[in-house]
């Protein structure tokens, strides 16, 4: 772990998935510091999916998964990096918007597809590229005191390789 | 992962010892829910009061677990922590299982 002013660096191993819980202990610990708990708490479940998916699609023998979490004024920014496989880029777009169940229906319930809609719903922003055989993601959660225009709704991007 | 048993009035108790049902433990955690049913217990309870965290592939667990015993009345939740709620919530699971404040509420509510 790197600390520089209000920035933090970590890198989880790719192989450990227990190791996962840490971090987002840590990081829930760290947003208390601008978020409310319920805030933190949902940044907290956002970067245990983000991370998930890295080591679900990490090739083996993959280096760490770096990350970068950020303190700002308006909130917090965290970035992402690992070297797995490049993910679809129609997925981001895509996640959620499938999302439909009958909840009466116990043995078509959905049992997977979840983690990028929760990283959606919970952050504000999220972008994903693919870029010198890695994968780079940026999630931003903004402060609620941050301006209405940065805070309305969640904003993907997506830029191929 | 480990899971507690208890019976009470003959429904199975089941107890996640464990602050968190996360990637790493959905595998153990959907086993011995399995263990349980293929050994009889035919209505559950799963007690949560432990668990303060779950990402979505611990519910992905818990529902797989909720298409063995196949009806929300034989595996309803009790003791469930906000941010577990929360969870259940932003992915509409809280539709499918039904969620009681304590065991005995639980209990109370599967007597015929």
């Amino acid at each position: 772990m790197t600390m520089v002013g209000s920035r933090i660096e970590l890198r989880i191993p790719g192989n450990h998935p227990e190791s996962v819980r840490l971090l987002g202990v840590c990081l829930k610990n760290l947003s208390l510091t601008v978020f409310d708990p319920q805030g933190a708490t949902e940044i907290e479940l956002a970067m245990v999916e983000a991370v998930n998916n890295s080591i679900l699609h990490a090739k083996p023998g993959a280096s760490d998964i770096q990350l970068t979490f950020t303190l700002s004024p308006r909130g917090v920014e965290i970035d992402l990096q690992d070297e797995g496989r490049p993910l679809d880029p129609g997925i981001l777009e895509a996640a959620g918007q499938r999302w439909d169940f009958d909840p009466s229906d116990i043995q078509n319930l959905p049992e997977g597809g979840m983690g990028l809609m929760l990283i959606k719903k919970l952050m504000n922003e999220v972008s994903y590229r693919h870029e010198n055989g890695r994968n780079w993601w940026s999630f931003s959660k903004f402060h609620p005191s941050a301006t209405l225009t940065q805070a309305q709704d969640t904003r993907t991007t997506i830029a191929g390789p | 992962m480990n899971l507690l048993d208890n019976t009470i009035n003959g429904i199975h108790i089941l107890t996640i010892d464990a602050p968190q049902l996360d990637y790493a433990a959905a595998d153990d955690f959907k086993l011995g829910v399995a263990n349980r049913v293929h050994q009889g217990a035919d209505r559950l309870i799963l007690d949560m009061t432990q668990v303060n965290f779950m990402d979505s592939s611990g519910l992905g667990a818990v529902v797989a677990c909720m298409k063995l015993v196949g009806d929300p009345k034989r595996l309803p939740l009790c003791n469930v922590a906000p941010p577990v709620l929360t969870l259940l919530k932003l992915t509409r699971m809280d539709q499918v299982f039904l969620v009681y404040p304590t065991v005995q509420a639980a209990v109370e509510a599967l007597q015929p």
